[in-house]
């Protein structure tokens, strides 16, 4: 009977120690995570007038973000989100993945190409940008090499080109962060013990086989890591509109996000700096907020069920 | 009024205790040193210039110190906004104009000057406009310049082809035809990249000479609006232009455009009149002058679009009123506002100037006959502005892939989900 309870009592103390250090963190995250994110929530039921909270308004903000002029822009830059997503899981992580299993079955060499398809990831998003925007800008260096094989005549205008600047955008974020998705998958298929591999060709299975029914299901912990990063990285989409077509995500919001939607309203944009309506751009801040957490919840459950283990 | 101080309490809580010891810094600052006024300015670009314009003041005014701190355009609104929420802002600010400037009046973050500056007397309607609190009419801030815009072209290039500034439309598009033969652009503009507002600027410089100098009036009382076929002349106008725009027209950016205007490879650049300094620094060889877009008709009077950039205002929080009063005094002084044309070859906001540079002199008379610039003075104060449409669609307009008529109606659209005429 004794004996139990001390351990309880200890186990107790233990549990309150544990409080004790975690507070000064929680404490810090509060303060600089979860105040800010309680007080955009609380400013977005209200009216603001330039930088004022002025009156509650109820949820008056968010019912305003669904109805013109609102609505096209929002309905726009989650399309382009939306776009952004899937471009990306297709020619990062998809032609990472192939890439990754050329590495794989090619020992040789390996390392040397992992670092040159990851050189791109260690530099900053909006170097770039500024350096693709100067590659792609009318005689500059991709015009050259287009015209100088025959694909392409005249002035190279991608960028400033409504029906084409999205694409140009997802293809340069592609680019940028090829890397990552070739170290994780490298990493996951080295990890799969060789037997499983060697099994699979003493039944007679070729690379394409092996790949499909083998490494892709053992795989599935990493493509789901990758996909949850894809989908928070590309809904956050900034840096390189910003860099490439400015906060209006020039032209004709062709290249607009709901984070540089969101810029806009909070702080304004180029040609009209200082107007901005406050109330709208945290009623968008929370809606963001909840398609990042509840997506994200609902990817790991998913990629969590179809781990297979062996 | 209790939202307001939830609203003040979380401001200052969200900056947290740290902030607290900087505003308790930073207030007690200006009493010690009370003949220190600390002034506040985006234009990075003016820094010593302004240095010897305010040398020049301290030097007749022993007890004034002026310490002049520039934070970039970019970061310029926000830093602003934010140290006056927290109570530690500069003593002078300066001031972005008519719709930019309203959140500030409207938190009461600034003075009104009309009777504290009676210099302001002296100031044209055009210049003080930019600087009126909307819902009061009183004047917030002392204001620098009242840029206009117009068509730049190269001397030297004009003379080398034998053509004269051009008196109407039909001789302009007939001069951009002999420069276009003679392989140099016509017209260097572009706004890729999100640089449109320089397009929005090439706008204002066409529109007064098809839509006239009453339009601005008739917008503002409701009887016209953007789709009036005026407005939408204007921008048809504008797109007919392409032709003589630069090659890869819709991925040419601003600072490739003046490049090419400033390396002598485009004639003509459709520009605002800030465009004078840099284009003499960038090239002190360039010889160039500035003339109004001209109208069909050759006898017509032509408009320029004009606007105020902005002021200088008086923080209220200030603690060193007295001597900050006594420097926006001389801010808006005939002796300031020549020291400012000849130091940064900008139109000053008073007109009693002596101009030494020709470029500016000939800005100048243009500016007698003057237009307010629509879209800013007009229509930039709620969101959605007209300016966000019109920088946002206004190249696949030129570039055909929407009409004209629908840039006018979506920047209506946009425009009419708050804009009030005046009855």
């Amino acid at each position: 009977m004794v004996h139990p309870r001390r351990k309880s009592s200890l186990k107790r103390t233990q549990q309150r120690m544990a409080v004790l250090f975690i507070l000064p963190a929680l404490a810090v995250y509060a303060l600089f995570v979860l105040y800010p994110l309680a007080m955009s929530l609380w400013g977005s039921f209200f009216i603001w007038k330039g930088l004022r909270m002025v009156e509650f308004a109820g949820l008056s903000n968010f019912s305003r973000l669904f109805v013109f002029p609102s609505g096209a822009r929002l309905y726009g830059a989650l399309w382009h989100n939306t776009a952004w997503f899937f471009g990306i899981m297709v020619f990062q992580n998809g032609i990472g993945l192939l890439f990754a299993w050329l590495l794989f079955l090619r020992d040789k060499g390996a390392a040397f190409f992992q670092s040159v398809f990851f050189f791109p990831a260690v530099l900053s998003p909006v170097i770039v940008g500024a350096l693709w925007r100067l590659l792609l800008a009318p005689g500059g260096v991709v015009e050259w090499a287009l015209n100088g094989l025959g694909l392409h005549q005249g002035s190279l205008t991608v960028l400033g080109n409504s029906h084409t600047a999205l694409a140009m955008l997802i293809a340069v974020d592609a680019w940028n962060w090829m890397g990552l998705p070739v170290l994780i998958y490298t990493a996951g298929l080295r990890q799969i013990s060789g037997q499983i591999f060697e099994a699979a060709k003493l039944d007679g299975a070729g690379n394409a086989r092996i790949m499909l029914s083998i490494a892709l299901p053992l795989l599935m912990p990493a493509i789901g890591t990758l996909t949850t990063l894809s989908f928070i990285n590309t809904f956050n989409q900034f840096d390189i509109v910003y860099v490439m077509q400015g906060v209006q995500g020039n032209p004709s919001y062709s290249t607009d996000t709901l984070v540089t939607y969101f810029y806009r309203l909070a702080f304004g944009a180029e040609g009209a700096v200082g107007i901005t309506d406050i109330g709208l751009a945290l009623a968008l801040g929370t809606m963001l907020f909840l398609i990042l957490s509840i997506g994200t919840l609902l990817m790991l459950r998913f990629f969590d069920r179809r781990t297979v283990q062996l | 009024m209790s939202m307001l101080s939830i609203h003040r309490r979380a401001a200052l809580g969200l900056i947290g205790g740290l902030a607290a010891a900087c505003a308790g810094i930073f207030t007690t600052l200006p009493a010690k040193a009370d003949s220190t006024v600390t002034l506040w300015s985006w234009r990075t670009e003016d820094e010593a210039a302004m240095r010897r314009i305010f040398d020049a003041f301290e030097a007749k005014n022993p007890g004034i110190k002026v310490n002049i701190q520039f934070t970039p355009d970019a970061d310029y609104q926000n830093r602003l906004s934010t140290a006056l929420r927290g109570g530690r802002g500069p003593d002078i600010a300066q001031l972005k104009a008519y719709g930019e400037l309203q959140p500030f009046v409207d938190a009461g973050y600034l003075d009104a000057l009309d009777d504290s500056v009676p210099e302001l007397k002296n100031m044209a309607d055009a210049a003080l406009g930019g600087a009126r609190g909307r819902t009061d009419g009183k004047v917030y801030g002392v204001p620098y310049s009242v840029p206009m815009m117009g068509v730049f072209y190269n001397q030297d290039i004009f003379a080398a082809q034998g053509i004269e500034i051009p008196k109407t439309y039909k001789d302009f598009v007939a001069a951009c035809d002999k420069l276009k033969a003679a392989d140099i652009t016509p017209i260097a503009t572009g706004g890729a990249n999100g640089s449109a507002w320089e397009l929005e600027i090439a706008v204002g410089v066409v529109g007064p000479t098809v839509y006239g100098p009453s339009f601005y009036d008739e917008m503002m009382t409701g009887k016209a609006t953007f789709e009036d076929p005026r407005y939408v002349a204007a921008l048809k106008r504008f797109a007919e232009l392409k032709p003589y725009f630069p090659d890869g027209f819709a991925g040419i950016d601003y600072t490739t455009a003046t490049q090419q205007f400033i390396g002598g490879k485009a004639a003509m650049f459709l520009g605002g009149s800030f465009e004078n300094g840099s284009f003499k620094a960038q090239n002190p060889k360039l010889k160039f002058s500035i003339f109004p877009f001209p109208a069909d008709d050759a006898e017509a009077k032509l408009y320029t679009s004009a606007f105020s950039d902005g002021s200088y205002g008086l923080v209220s929080e200030s603690a060193n009123k007295e001597a900050a009063t006594k420097v926006l005094g001389f801010m808006a002084s005939a002796e300031f506002a020549q020291m400012f044309a000849d130091e940064l070859g900008w139109p000053p906001a008073r007109t009693d100037v002596t101009v030494k540079d020709p470029v500016l002199a000939e800005m100048m008379e243009m500016s007698k006959n003057s237009t307010p610039y629509l879209t800013l003075v007009g229509f930039r104060w709620q969101s959605p502005t007209a300016s966000s449409v019109l920088q946002a669609e206004i190249i696949d307009m030129v570039e055909g892939n929407i009409t004209p008529e629908k840039l006018a109606a979506d920047m209506q659209a946009a425009v009419a989900t708050w804009f009030k005429p005046k009855q």
